[in-house]
């Protein structure tokens, strides 16, 4: 399953024209190694137990994440690799091997969201638009539609840290459809799990817990780089050229009055959220990202019936002990396909576990 | 207009304000609508005055990082990876920022 290529495509543009000083709140790169085989090979004893690697998506696609954070645990695990402790091929080439293969089979189109992220099929849209009622928009919603997505991304981003934002945090398409004649670029903001009362108290979590946005513009190109919450606009403005829009919360659909009010609760959760996380000790914080790690496959853990949380060993690993160092380069903007697949541990990995030459 | 800093464009459009340097802590409620946010980088605690900025200029960070994204969902100019803005910039002082060229011009 040659997916390494298109997967090294998807992610450089995550990383091209950044340099990595801005993870918040915990440099996780030079972290998951310290702990990350204990996890890959829970995850291989899960796929074992439930038999994930002769299941196809569609019969299995309600115990995994969205797809960008299928990507997004791609993209943590390989770069770690040449840092893990014990280095079980067998069990990396099956975890890599079956979270690509969700990825080929759930986004057929662009897997690795190389520009796009195409998680709906034509019959499920047109499912999805026959349900929803949208409504006309003007610059004004559309600044109130980007406030609220600052503040639902700020929570999640509070939730689940830069660690794995992807799983509160997916954005669909962009999808070209006709309504009336008329041509429009169609973006699904997904903001799911946004009260997960296994990783925070209840003080800190919204009384929402699901909160979707349809959007869509008319001479405006977007392209979706790797995950979701990298969504870029090409070409035009997304305030001046939205046209349509419905923002549904908990499933339901809400007015533009009531934006404005679940801004304000949201954003002010995002703030005690974080707030909370700057107070926490160096330790502490490495916990919580583990914990925030492993809750992303709590639903595969579950149905085999395996605890999903980190266990004695894990922690064990982590404790007073420092980050890594040199897993993958600090204050260096990484520019060019070739530098990153070598500097990030791609083309090792491809070699190594993946006896792919890239 | 003098030119005084440049950075990596984020977020295209072009904003003039009040500069107002924002550090992770500072008190939301201070910050006014239709201020520019400069600071080290964005983070979650800082989103109430994020949605008030008419732009966000930022010391650190790529066009994928935390200002960059939200900046673009709400429409507003974003520059990041100035590499020291919230040295040279200073409280109150009157900037444009060009979010198309990464530029940050005096005012005063």
């Amino acid at each position: 399953m040659p997916w390494i290529k298109d997967f090294s495509k998807g992610t450089f543009s995550l990383f091209a024209g950044n340099v990595l000083e801005g993870l918040q709140p915990l440099d996780f790169y030079h972290f998951n190694p310290l702990w990350y085989d204990l996890w890959i090979s829970k995850i291989s004893e899960v796929i074992d137990k439930l038999d994930l690697e002769n299941k196809p998506y569609k019969e299995i696609k309600q115990l995994l994440p969205n797809p960008s954070n299928i990507r997004a645990i791609l993209i943590k695990i390989i770069p770690a690799y040449k840092g893990l402790k014990n280095k079980n091929k067998e069990e990396l080439k099956k975890v890599t091997n079956f979270f690509a293969r969700m990825l080929l089979e759930s986004c057929k189109d662009d897997p690795f969201a190389i520009k796009s992220n195409p998680f709906h099929n034509k019959e499920e849209l047109e499912e999805l638009l026959h349900k929803i009622e949208l409504k006309q928009a003007n610059p004004e919603i559309a600044r109130s539609i980007g406030r609220i997505i600052t503040a639902t991304g700020s929570l999640v981003h509070g939730l689940y840290n830069d660690v794995v934002t992807d799983f509160g945090w997916d954005v669909y398409g962009p999808y070209k459809i006709k309504i009336e004649n008329k041509e429009y670029s169609l973006l699904i903001r997904s903001f799911v799990n946004l009260s997960p009362k296994e990783l925070w108290p209840n003080k800190f979590l919204p009384n929402i817990n699901k909160i979707e946005m349809f959007t869509l513009y008319e001479n405006v190109d977007w392209e979706i780089k790797c995950v979701g919450c990298h969504t870029i606009p090409i070409k035009g403005s997304p305030v001046e050229g939205l046209r349509k829009w419905a923002v549904l919360v908990d499933n339901k659909p809400i007015e533009k009055e009531k934006i404005l009010e679940i801004t304000n609760e949201i954003s002010q959760k995002a703030e005690d959220i974080y707030k909370e996380i700057r107070k926490m000790s160096l330790d502490k914080i490495k916990e919580k990202v583990m914990l925030q790690e492993c809750y992303q496959t709590k639903m595969l853990f579950d149905a085999a019936k395996v605890d999903w949380k980190p266990d004695k060993e894990m922690l064990a690993r982590i404790t007073k002990k420092p980050l890594l160092k040199n897993i993958v380069p600090h204050g260096k903007m990484v520019t060019t396909l070739k530098e990153y697949e070598e500097e990030f541990g791609i083309k090792q990995f491809a070699k190594e576990i993946l006896n792919v030459k890239i | 207009m003098k030119l005084i800093l440049k950075g990596i464009p984020a977020s295209p459009g072009i904003a003039e304000g009040k500069a107002r340097i924002f550090m992770p802590g500072t008190n939301n409620m201070s910050f006014n609508d239709g201020e520019i946010l400069v600071t080290t980088l964005t983070d979650p605690s800082m989103v109430q005055a994020m949605i008030k900025a008419v732009a966000i200029v930022t010391d650190i960070g790529g066009i994928t990082s935390h200002p960059a994204i939200l900046s673009r969902e709400m429409g507003i100019p974003c520059i990041v990876n100035t590499k020291g803005a919230t040295k040279k910039i200073k409280n109150g002082m009157k900037i444009k920022i060009d979010g198309n060229k990464g530029e940050i011009y005096a005012l005063d």
